[in-house]
């Protein structure tokens, strides 16, 4: 990793790896050459992402993101599923990007019932029901 | 292969989701379901004899989503904009929405679906305000996800437009 462009980085990696005990790290090259990765989410299975395939193919969210033409570039809140929800957070490197994906599919649960219940309610207003 | 990603933008229920499923599954649920950030699906077509994959980002309503918007817009080669014609406010939300995506994009080629004309009945959109959008050079579709009416034809025209704009 160039070690100039990602101190902060690493800092904001490290953070993401403290806040979730479910995440996974890829490493990626601009092509989308799967180089390395590790951890688990538990929501999710990606063991169909292995070292050395493309991953842009089934890794949707990466279109328009790799080549990553900014340093840091994050996809919040991501229905990889219909049980999983994740963050994404894109690092560049100067050969390579890491991708940072992070469970937030318990937290999300509350999330998405009240936001259920707010727009039914918004909807029965607007249609006098 | 082409790929294009595409988002799908819209106020909340307007029926994005219902849409996308429509086109990718050929499947509909009448049983509304906010979408939380956004849901990513991949539909393959044929267009001029070559293959290209559509990757639809369907985005959460407008409501949901001010602060996070320009990270799921950046990259997008085209959108398709969704009102609900049983809603006219939609309209002014697909309007500020397209707004959003050429800020952040340019002037991309661009669809407007008014969904769910299958409630024809119980349209109050604006016709006018759709007539003069017409007039200024919108491509325009009455949509119904629940029964299909002129989802592929929507699609398909956004993707020829994305052919088209390559060319220039």
């Amino acid at each position: 990793m160039n070690s100039e462009t990602n101190l902060g980085a690493v800092e904001k990696i490290q953070q993401l790896a403290l806040e979730s005990d479910s995440y996974t790290y890829l490493v990626i090259d601009d092509r989308g050459i799967l180089l390395e990765r590790g951890g688990e989410l538990v929501s999710a299975d990606l063991s169909e992402w292995k070292i050395g395939d493309n991953i842009l193919e089934s890794a949707l969210f990466l279109l328009g993101n790799i080549p990553m033409s900014s340093d840091y570039e994050s996809i919040i809140c991501y229905q990889l599923s219909d049980s999983c929800i994740i963050d994404v957070h894109l690092f560049r490197d100067e050969h390579f990007a890491i991708v940072v994906l992070v469970d937030r599919s318990e937290d999300m649960g509350d999330e998405a019932r009240v936001r259920q219940s707010k727009n039914e309610e918004k909807l029965r207003r607007r249609y006098g029901k | 292969m082409k790929k294009f990603k595409v988002c799908m933008l819209g106020a909340y229920a307007a029926g994005k989701t219902s849409l996308v499923r429509q086109y990718v599954f050929s499947i509909f649920s009448g049983k509304y379901q906010t979408t939380l950030g956004v849901k990513i699906d991949k539909k393959t077509l044929q267009i001029n004899d070559e293959t290209i994959d559509l990757i639809l980002w369907d985005l959460a309503g407008q409501e949901e989503l001010i602060d996070v918007r320009k990270s799921y817009l950046r990259g997008s080669a085209g959108g398709i904009l969704v009102a609900d014609g049983t809603r006219g406010e939609t309209l002014d939300v697909v309007l500020d929405l397209k707004h959003k995506l050429y800020d952040e994009v340019g002037e991309v080629p661009i669809v407007l679906m008014v969904n769910k004309s299958d409630l024809k009945n119980s349209w109050d959109i604006d016709q006018e305000k759709l007539s003069e959008l017409r007039d200024s050079g919108w491509t325009i579709f009455e949509t119904s996800a629940k029964d299909g009416t002129n989802v592929n034809r929507a699609y398909q025209a956004l993707t020829q437009e994305l052919f088209s704009s390559m060319d220039k």
